[in-house]
């Protein structure tokens, strides 16, 4: 296939030529063979097919996890030509519709878990749907109540084994990622095929992705992470393993039980195997890549993989969404990497090929090497920008005086590397955290805050702190008269759950700093003497 | 070294989650045995990792997924006698 005819689905249907009995996905305690899995999928496109709005623009939205229906799902949508749109059921009603709407998706593909969230967004819903639960035999309670809505379940399936897929161009958009945004506002980050087939192409490669490979599927499909395992998996014909929520609870057991050969994963979750004695000296036999990202890495972590891990190579991967999911990596190396350490943290490395990093003053000259600042990057995976926000995207994607490209400002701190060195991550320019590995705009929850009680005085942290991220959020309120209980009541119903403060603080004055901005070190001083 | 029985952990468990059941309407005093704390709603994986955490710091034995049947983990009757059988293993 050349380059001009491929979509991020190509990469699979290939696969289902080649190795149509080998198993592509592990799902709900049992393997689908890749020739399954496409015949299901087909018969989803073919149903949202028949019923779809001819002028719908194309995007398909996915609320399912963790089931054959998101895998299925998602490669339906792709078959269809169109990008997909992943929704979480643990998102309030409001802000899902909010995607639904500013995506412009007319039709949805639910799976059985997920359906129960439905109702609200139904009948929040601004424009008619198309909505598909397949595994769902009787959805005649919902026909009912939305007449408004196509609700279609397992009975108006049919088979559609000539399903012909259609390839949107390369500039087409594959998937819209909505992560939190400093206004208040989620943002849609357009990723075009060309960008994460670029990566996908250098992912396999690097991985040396074969069809005896079994990858871990630990990220939900609404965090970009997810992206690597299943089109690396599927560009090569290897098998994805999904656990399931239980299965989640103890992933050592997990490795071992479908012989991983590839893990990724955010680096909390190798912390907590070893807090719970997973990472036991030759534990996992089977890996040989194992890769981490989203969070700061730290040595003690990567040391206490590797000795559970011996036999596995193990990278470090950097990336923001904006630049199709890892534009960056770094191979550590136990004899020869300590002196690449900064602080305790593994560095996040080289470029990928095809991408070029810059590392920069607030105005975006050229620091000199050794010195700390904004990295910049370049090159064929840097997204077209945002949704519908052509004043933010003129802001992150730009062109900096002096060069010729459009580089994304990532926002990250970090250290120019001297030489030939590798770069290092420090944290965050602004007051973007990550909770358990989701990037969440601390500006966003103070901003909620503010509708939901009218106070001004709102200031959010990411607390308590863990070597990746925080663990969840704490926040100062001016203002003593507020009811906690109910304050978090209210922000469930407007923000994902992990973005709901853990605990308020109220006090009389937020303190303010010598410039008459809100001293943060002040009230982390607070927070620190665990007042 | 003293012993932990089962009930014990209970009762830690539950003042533990206190917040967190008042808030999904569970009557503290009548948890039963088979009360799944997870599909309850009662904690998520954050939670039972700080619980797990709690429940290290408290009885001063190391939680090891290698011994136990995870599928129950999240299952009060079945947690605190894991617990129990940890602490007399420590004991021993």
């Amino acid at each position: 296939m050349t380059s001009s005819n491929r979509s991020l689905v190509s990469g699979f249907l290939g696969s289902a030529e080649r190795f149509p009995e080998r198993p592509a996905v592990h799902v709900g305690k049992r393997p689908y063979s890749y020739a399954e899995l496409r015949d299901i999928a087909a018969s989803y496109a073919s149903a949202l097919d028949r019923h779809a709005a001819p002028e719908a623009p194309p995007f398909t939205a996915l609320l399912a996890s963790r089931s054959i229906e998101q895998f299925a799902g998602i490669l339906a949508i792709l078959m269809r030509g169109h990008g997909y749109v992943p929704l979480s059921r643990t998102y309030p009603a409001s802000r899902t519709v909010g995607m639904l709407d500013r995506s412009g998706c007319r039709a949805i593909v639910a799976d059985e878990e997920s359906s129960h969230a439905l109702p609200d967004v139904l009948a929040e819903a601004a424009a008619p749907l198309v909505v598909l639960i397949p595994e769902v035999d009787d959805v005649s309670a919902l026909r009912e109540r939305f007449p408004r809505h196509v609700v279609l379940g397992a009975r108006d399936m049919t088979p559609a084994p000539s399903y012909g897929p259609r390839i949107a161009g390369e500039d087409a958009i594959a998937y819209i990622i909505f992560t939190s945004g400093s206004t208040g506002e989620p943002k849609g980050v357009t990723v075009a095929h060309r960008n994460i087939l670029a990566f996908i192409d250098y992912a396999a490669d690097r991985y040396e992705v074969t069809e005896r490979d079994r990858f871990s599927h630990m990220f939900s499909v609404t965090f970009d992470g997810s992206v690597l395992d299943m089109f690396t998996s599927w560009a090569r014909g290897a098998c994805i393993c999904c656990p399931s929520q239980k299965e989640l609870l103890n992933p050592g057991a997990f490795v071992n039980r479908h012989e991983l050969t590839l893990w990724c994963s955010v680096p909390s979750l190798a912390l907590f195997m070893k807090r719970f004695g997973s990472l036991k000296k030759g534990k996992f036999p089977s890996l040989r890549w194992s890769m981490f990202g989203a969070e700061s890495l730290t040595v003690d972590i990567v040391d206490a993989w590797h000795e559970a891990a011996g036999g596995s190579r193990i990278d470090n991967v950097y990336g923001p969404t904006e630049a199709a999911c890892v534009c960056a990596c770094y191979e550590w190396n136990p004899a020869a990497s300590r002196g690449d350490v900064h602080r305790d943290l593994v560095p996040i490395g080289y470029p990928n090929p095809g991408m070029k990093t810059l590392v920069c003053n607030e105005a975006l000259e050229e620091i000199a090497p050794g010195e700390t600042g904004e990295l910049l990057v370049s090159g064929q995976q840097v997204c077209p920008g945002y949704l519908g926000d052509p004043d933010l995207t003129r802001k992150a994607f730009l062109v900096p005086p002096g060069r010729n490209e459009i580089y994304y400002r990532t926002g990250d701190l970090v250290v120019r590397p001297r030489g030939n060195g590798p770069l290092v991550y420090l944290g965050r320019l602004d007051n973007q955290i990550k909770v358990l590995g989701h990037r969440v705009e601390l500006g966003e929850i103070e901003a909620a805050i503010r509708q939901e009680t009218g106070v001004h005085g709102i200031v959010a942290f990411g607390w308590p702190p863990t070597p990746g991220g925080a663990e969840g959020v704490e926040v100062f309120v001016e203002d003593a008269s507020f009811d906690a209980a109910d304050l978090r009541r209210r922000l469930a119903g407007v923000l994902p759950d992990f973005m709901v403060p853990k605990k308020f603080h109220a006090v009389a004055k937020i303190p303010l700093n010598e410039n008459g901005k809100y001293d943060r070190r002040a009230l982390q001083r607070i927070l620190e003497a665990g007042e | 070294m003293s012993v932990v029985s089962a009930d014990e952990v209970r009762i830690f468990i539950i003042a533990e989650l206190r917040a967190s059941f008042a808030e999904n309407n569970v009557d503290v005093a009548a948890v039963p045995d088979d009360f799944d704390l997870m599909k309850m709603g009662v904690i998520d994986s954050i939670g039972l990792i700080n619980l797990l955490g709690s429940i290290d710091d408290r009885f001063a034995i190391e939680v090891d997924y290698d011994d136990m049947d995870t599928d129950d983990i999240t299952v009060v009757g079945p947690l605190c006698r894991y617990i129990e059988a940890r602490a007399r293993k420590r004991s021993a």
